[in-house]
């Protein structure tokens, strides 16, 4: 599995994704700049991620600069042939700017910035970055962002929602036993029906708010929930069945 | 060719949560400007253009907008053309 993460002026997790994908033996990374027309290695990369960050500062729109990158039209085409491409927060508002996801991002309802550890349910099992997760498991992924509530018209939104088109959305903690409740009450930023994440209608392009490279690392800071998600990732691709 | 100063104005679409906007309103009516209603934070960009004719402006300007200076999903935007030269 070869991995691209995509780095732009300002991006600030990029390091931290390359980290948490080596750290969980998912193969060669490769960190390519927005000014570049192509990827490097050899037949493409297997997933692209743009990480979390404040790309071009975020001026006029978050994400709007980005999301006109030379590198962004290999993105689509990466994208438009079935390759798997991940947007972490910033990366998930240049994923809607670039339009390869539905919906906008807005200033959070408090106006403030909101750091915080948080839980998300995840609502899908059966896409290639969930795969090791249980349908309805809650997980703890923090979050780092001024501009996360989800934004779609109501029609457009209800027509997402019965797609199955969102993936994860931020809830209560589990309670041992319950299936735990999910929705727009648990949105720490105003987000649309606790939405904190989304998946476009071919199933190959994933956008979120919360870092699950924030939480792979062990003793970093609370949890290791993200390292299911690269877990998904290795064996979509059957990392670990060719050692 | 002609010269045109363009002025774009970018506004939250009705419908959209506008919390900047409430959020000066709030501040306003506060501050004893109870006269005050539907206030709604946008952009503002300035800048010039070089066209054939002023409706080749307009069609570049509306072009510029849609591409990059307003989301269509979340925001609406107005324009005015002023000839320079």
């Amino acid at each position: 599995m070869k991995t691209a993460v995509v780095v732009f002026p300002g991006s600030n997790c990029d390091a931290d994704v390359a980290r948490a994908i080596a750290d969980s033996d998912l193969g060669p990374v490769e960190m390519v700049w927005h000014d570049e027309g192509d990827f490097k290695s050899a037949g493409g990369p297997d997933l692209v991620v743009l990480p979390g960050g404040f790309a071009h500062g975020d001026y006029l729109r978050s994400g709007a600069l980005a999301a006109k990158s030379r590198i962004m039209k290999a993105v689509k085409s990466h994208a438009d042939g079935g390759g798997l491409v991940l947007g972490i927060c910033n990366g998930f508002q240049v994923l809607t700017e670039a339009r390869l996801l539905p919906g906008a991002l807005l200033p959070n309802k408090n106006l403030r910035f909101i750091c915080a550890p948080c839980h998300v349910r995840v609502e899908r099992s059966d896409t290639p970055f969930t795969k090791a997760f249980k349908e309805g498991q809650v997980v703890q992924f923090p979050i780092a962002h001024h501009e996360g509530l989800y934004f779609l018209p109501p029609d457009e939104l209800a027509a997402l929602e019965s797609r199955g088109q969102v993936v994860f959305r931020y809830s209560a903690p589990a309670k041992f036993g319950e299936p735990a409740d999910a929705g727009e009450r648990y949105s720490p930023n105003g987000s649309l029906n606790g939405i904190a994440g989304v998946i476009n209608k071919r199933g190959n392009v994933l956008g979120l708010m919360p870092h699950p490279e924030r939480s792979t690392l062990k003793n970093l800071i609370r949890g290791t929930d993200g390292r299911v998600f690269w877990q998904s990732l290795g064996e979509y691709f059957g990392v670990w069945g060719d050692k | 060719m002609m010269r045109f100063r363009v002025d774009v104005t970018v506004l939250p679409k009705d419908g959209v949560l506008d919390i900047q906007g409430k959020a000066v309103e709030h501040t306003l009516k506060r501050s004893g400007y109870s006269a005050v209603d539907d206030v709604r934070v946008g952009r503002f960009i300035r800048f010039s253009v070089e066209a054939k004719s002023e409706s080749a402006a307009g069609t570049l300007v509306d072009s510029a907008a849609d591409d990059l200076l307003a989301n269509g999903l979340i925001e609406s935007y107005t324009y005015k053309l002023e000839r320079i030269q």
